[in-house]
């Protein structure tokens, strides 16, 4: 019998999001900033593209591999 | 915070980018190792900042990215120091002042001495100068075991001390040995006899046997307490009598006042002569001399408190009043109130053992001068102890 029950996934090269209520995200693993305006931030990683949308966004910092968006959030988007 | 304060050492300044494409410069900027922070989207582009040294190296990615860079605002350590290099009367005024405060803090500006209940602060202090600390005194060449040791072998009634240097402050904490208990050493056998004339008041006796009650009269000499005492088995021991015996005893003190006598008056006419002090130098504030025939000299120290505490820094003022010759004719009341003054420093002094039941004063006067003659009832302990030898039978 095929045990079903058991889903792995390989999680290697995602990024890794952490949300602080709509306030402040971090976003790790990603490869750049792909548009960026006080309304929409599309941040680019290896796998998929998040699109923050919002009010008053802006990026608290940012460094190679993880940026840092502070704003007033009200829609996260994967596009894949 | 920490970050805040590294950035102001730095330097960093603040920028306003103008251009069609703000992401690619962002990207740029990450990938060259430049740090970057508060970055925002504006109408026209980009602002943010970013620390003075890479914000030179910037200007290749802008011209990458096409966006026009304007400093809009430079904060830091560097852009300080560049706006007031040529006042180099600052500079110099900070170094001076930071070499002073070093300076000043090698040495024990204040001494404060805790745990003294019977020993005068002012004997503690004198004797710590003496070996070696004192007000003025480098930290660096104290040797406080040495200083402890010292001074606790010169004052027998300290049984601990302890010399903590903190910054300009010496701590000194002591406490005092316990007092020993007074034990009567005495071995012979003795009798406690009466030394002066009297009327017993009140008896407590340790040991020994009472010879005499309450409101009896002795005389001089009398047996009050017997140390011979006889036991049960009808033989005679011979013991050290130990008794407090009271009594009302009278006596008498005479006094003398000329009738007219000169003494020494403290005129108007001073000279102050001030000089300010810091440690152990001393600067003159004036030069006032004045030449008296006779003077009495005082001098006064007033140190600087901060805090509620004494700086060795203040001002000691040395004052030359003229003193004169006077004669006087006291009259009756005035030579009463002498007399009741000498008399209060004999009741305190020389009776202060005594309790005071009853004084008549009676001032007789003469050509010569005054005689006040008072009459005193003390109540004060007579018991003297008296040896006896037991010649062996």
């Amino acid at each position: 019998m095929k045990d079903t029950d058991r889903i792995s996934f390989d999680m290697g090269d995602a990024p890794l999001i952490e949300m602080t209520s709509n306030r402040r995200i971090t976003v790790e693993g990603s490869t750049g900033i792909l548009h960026y305006e006080a309304e929409n931030i599309k941040i680019n990683t290896n796998t998929i593209i998040i699109s923050f949308c919002g009010r008053g966004l802006r990026v608290r910092c940012i460094s190679c591999s993880c940026v840092e968006v502070e704003g007033f959030v009200s829609k996260v988007e994967f596009i894949t | 915070m920490l970050n805040g304060i590294f950035r102001f050492i730095k330097g960093n300044v603040c920028f306003e980018g103008e251009g069609k494409f703000p992401e690619r410069f962002l990207n740029l900027t990450v990938r060259s190792g430049i740090n970057l922070w508060n970055a925002r989207p504006s109408k026209k582009g980009i602002s943010g900042c970013m620390s003075a040294s890479d914000y030179r190296k910037i200007r290749p990615v802008a011209k990458k990215s096409r966006l026009r860079l304007r400093v809009t605002k430079k904060r830091g350590l560097p852009f300080i120091i560049a706006k007031y290099r040529h006042r180099k009367g600052l500079f110099a005024g900070a170094a001076a002042g930071t070499a002073l405060i070093i300076f000043l803090s090698c040495f024990v500006w204040t001494i404060e001495i805790n745990g003294c209940e019977t020993v005068s602060e002012a004997r503690l202090i004198s004797v710590l100068s003496e070996n070696g600390l004192s007000r003025g005194s480098l930290r660096q060449g104290l040797d406080v075991s040495k200083i402890k040791r010292d001074t606790l072998l010169r004052v027998d009634e300290l049984g601990w001390m302890s010399i903590n240097l903190s910054g300009g402050r010496a701590v000194v904490e002591v406490r005092e040995k316990a007092k020993k208990p007074e034990i009567n050493t005495h071995a012979k056998p003795c009798n406690i006899k009466a030394s002066f004339d009297g009327i017993i008041t009140d008896c407590k006796v340790r040991n020994g046997t009472l010879t005499v009650t309450k409101g009896s009269g002795v005389l001089k000499g009398e047996m009050l307490v017997s140390g011979v005492v006889g036991s049960e088995q009808n033989t005679v021991r011979y013991i050290c009598a130990d008794a407090d015996i009271f009594a009302d005893v009278s006596s008498e003190k005479e006094l003398y006042f000329p009738k007219s006598f000169n003494y020494n008056s403290l005129e108007e006419n001073k000279a102050e002569r001030s000089r300010l002090f810091l440690f152990n130098f001393s600067l003159p504030c004036n030069m006032a001399y004045q030449s008296f025939g006779s003077a009495v000299y005082t001098d006064s120290t007033q140190s600087l408190v901060l805090n509620g505490v004494k700086l060795p820094l203040g001002l000691k003022t040395e004052t030359a009043r003229e003193v004169s010759e006077k004669t006087v004719t006291p009259g009756k009341k005035q030579v009463r109130a002498a007399a009741e003054n000498q008399l209060a420093l004999y009741e305190a002094f020389e009776k202060g053992g005594s309790v005071k039941v009853k004084r008549e004063l009676k001032l007789t006067e003469d050509k010569s001068g005054y005689y006040c003659a008072a009459k005193y009832i003390f109540n004060e302990n007579i018991a003297k102890t008296v040896d006896f030898t037991v010649n062996g039978e």
